[in-house]
């Protein structure tokens, strides 16, 4: 299984996928923290022109920051989790080159899990790397941390581990490119599905909010992102709009914690996935 | 556990939807033994050497390799295999992709310095191993794959149509190959359409066309033998003496005879004799071809 895992990452860097990644990964966080800089010395002007102290309004700016450049670092581990994962298998098997492997003295499932826990490495490592960077360099430039980044940061690890998984089910019975774009089809409806929530409860629509609430539970990687925003905002600025009655209208960001049950749903869900996966590998003519 | 047979089948059927592709196979592979599977294509064999290996899963019947299942992580360990269309990961160098396949044998690093030197010098690739597989040719490819086949010294040896990229030349050496493997006790199951190859290598054979089983046996047991005579003079006592054994052919001074059963073979001799000839010669061979032609042509 190890060694599998660590073909699994070899394989990645000697292609260049993970070059690839790395460097626009670095380009996106290298232009997020420019514009951040830029952003701090037009405020630095402005304070110095009128004479005045960073207002404290200027934090909700960098929360907003902070949210959206974690939403951009989630969608593309997303899609990295998605495009890994949906020809790791399908994709030997078409290649020609699953038959060696398969025939190894190592189980299937063994096989499986080692691919897994490889795709689990690289995509894990992304977030954590990016969003951590995003994270860090947003603090070292304007001194704004969100409330808990750790909490936030593992909501969106559980998010893409969960679409490793189901990508990687995909890919023991479907070909790689259906399996791509069944998943990456599935992110976006879960997507819609959060959409569809909000504007429910916005127009008092109960048919929306039960869809978006089915999507949730079907697909619960925005939901988990939601979950995630949710860590990320300042404690007064949910206050503030609870007293103005927009609570839960936002379609991109969520503004309350996710509920234990998701958490623990999204967690079964996953082992679950992982368990069908491994059935449906070990069952299948090669 | 004694003589257990290195491949045992029983009763192996394989149905993929509509289509069957092996029907009711019974076979058993001694230990030690070099067996040749042949039919034309699409005859089954692919899909035997998939179910022997666990790769696919019987629709009936049963797959024993050395008494045990397919599926057995242990029994795998004991078995090697080069499959038909074989491909391997293109950015790996020749060595680095023996030493992966190694690690999944679960061979230590320590004996891979050692093994890998010595597998790439029988497929015959030494001083190509830092080189990428993706500017290997076809030909060295399959050596590759044969090298990864071998590296862990396996009992049994599944080789699908294992030299269908090479030249005669890399032909020869992969019979010699197999030669000295059946020597070190290794069992080798071939499967082949080239009949040349089957008949240079094999102790056994077993004939195949359209999923069943045709035909079965040793080499020189099997169906029509072919008997070179050469007898001093030629009269025509002899000739018409002789072809009442089977069919008679003259080729210069030597006469072909195509017994109709083996159990007539020794009757050769004595006719020779009793004609007032000398036998300077007698050569039988099996005509593999000719089996084969003939077992595909009534069945079909």
């Amino acid at each position: 299984m190890i060694v599998i895992a660590r073909f699994t990452l070899q394989e990645a860097l000697r292609r260049r996928l993970v070059l690839l990644i790395g460097l626009l990964g670095l380009l996106f966080l290298g232009l997020f923290l420019f514009g951040i800089h830029l952003q701090e010395a037009a405020f630095e002007r402005r304070d110095a022109s009128l004479g005045i102290n960073a207002p404290p309004a200027t934090r909700f700016i960098w929360m907003f920051f902070s949210v959206s450049g974690l939403y951009m670092v989630s969608f593309l581990g997303s899609l990295i989790a998605v495009l890994g994962a949906a020809g790791s298998l399908s994709g030997e098997l078409e290649a020609g080159t699953l038959l060696t492997l398969v025939t190894k003295p190592i189980s299937r499932s063994a096989l499986l899990l080692g691919r897994w826990l490889g795709l689990l490495v690289l995509t894990l490592g992304f977030i954590v790397l990016l969003g951590g960077g995003l994270i860090i360099g947003e603090y070292r430039l304007t001194g704004y941390l969100p409330p808990a980044s750790l909490a936030a940061l593992g909501l969106m690890l559980l998010s893409v581990a969960f679409l490793v998984t189901f990508t990687l089910m995909g890919s023991t019975s479907l070909g790689t490119l259906p399996n791509a774009v069944l998943f990456l089809l599935l992110y976006g409806l879960a997507w819609a599905g959060g959409i569809a929530e909000a504007i429910g409860r916005a127009t008092a629509t109960p048919l929306l909010v039960r869809l978006g609430q089915i999507s949730r539970y079907l697909f619960p990687t925005n939901a988990l992102w939601r979950g995630a925003s949710y860590y990320l905002q300042d404690p007064s600025f949910l206050d503030r709009q609870k007293a103005l009655g927009v609570q839960g209208i936002n379609p991109f960001i969520g503004q309350n914690p996710p509920s234990p049950h998701l958490l623990l749903w999204s967690l079964t869900y996953l082992l679950a996935i992982l368990g069908i996966a491994i059935f449906l590998f070990q069952k299948r003519d090669l | 556990m004694i003589n257990v047979k290195a491949i045992e089948t029983q009763g192996l059927t394989k149905r993929y939807r509509s289509k069957l592709a092996l029907e009711d196979l019974h076979l058993s592979v001694e230990e030690g033994e070099i067996f040749g599977f042949l039919g034309p294509n699409g005859a089954g064999k692919t899909t035997t050497i998939r179910l022997l290996l666990g790769l696919a899963y019987p629709t009936r019947g049963e797959v024993r390799i050395f008494g045990r299942s397919p599926q057995d992580v242990d029994v795998r360990r004991q078995v090697g295999y080069l499959p038909e269309l074989f491909r391997f990961h293109e950015w790996m160098t020749g060595a680095e992709l023996l030493r992966f396949h190694g690690n999944l044998y679960g061979l230590s690093s320590e004996l891979l310095k050692t093994r890998i030197p010595e597998v790439l010098e029988r497929v015959g690739l030494l001083g190509h191993e830092q080189r990428r597989i993706q500017s290997y040719s076809k030909g060295m490819q399959q050596r590759i794959g044969l090298a990864q086949a071998i590296l862990h010294q396996p009992r049994l040896l599944l080789l699908d149509e294992p030299t269908s990229a090479l030249d005669p030349l890399g032909r020869k050496e992969v019979r010699e190959l197999l030669k000295r493997l059946r020597e070190e006790g290794t069992t080798v199951l071939l499967n082949s359409h080239l009949l040349s190859e089957v008949e240079q290598t094999c102790d056994r054979i077993a004939i195949l066309h359209r999923g069943r089983l045709l035909q079965q046996g040793r080499m020189d047991e099997l169906g029509a033998l072919e008997v070179e005579i050469l007898a001093r003079p030629l009269s025509p006592e002899l000739t018409t003496s002789l072809s009442q054994l089977g069919h008679l052919v003259q080729e210069g001074e030597r006469l072909i005879l195509r017994l109709s059963s083996r159990e007539r073979l020794p009757e050769i001799a004595q006719r020779v004799l009793a004609a007032g000839s000398q036998l300077y010669q007698l050569t039988p061979r099996a005509h593999l071809e000719d089996l084969f032609v003939q077992l595909i042509e009534e069945a079909s």
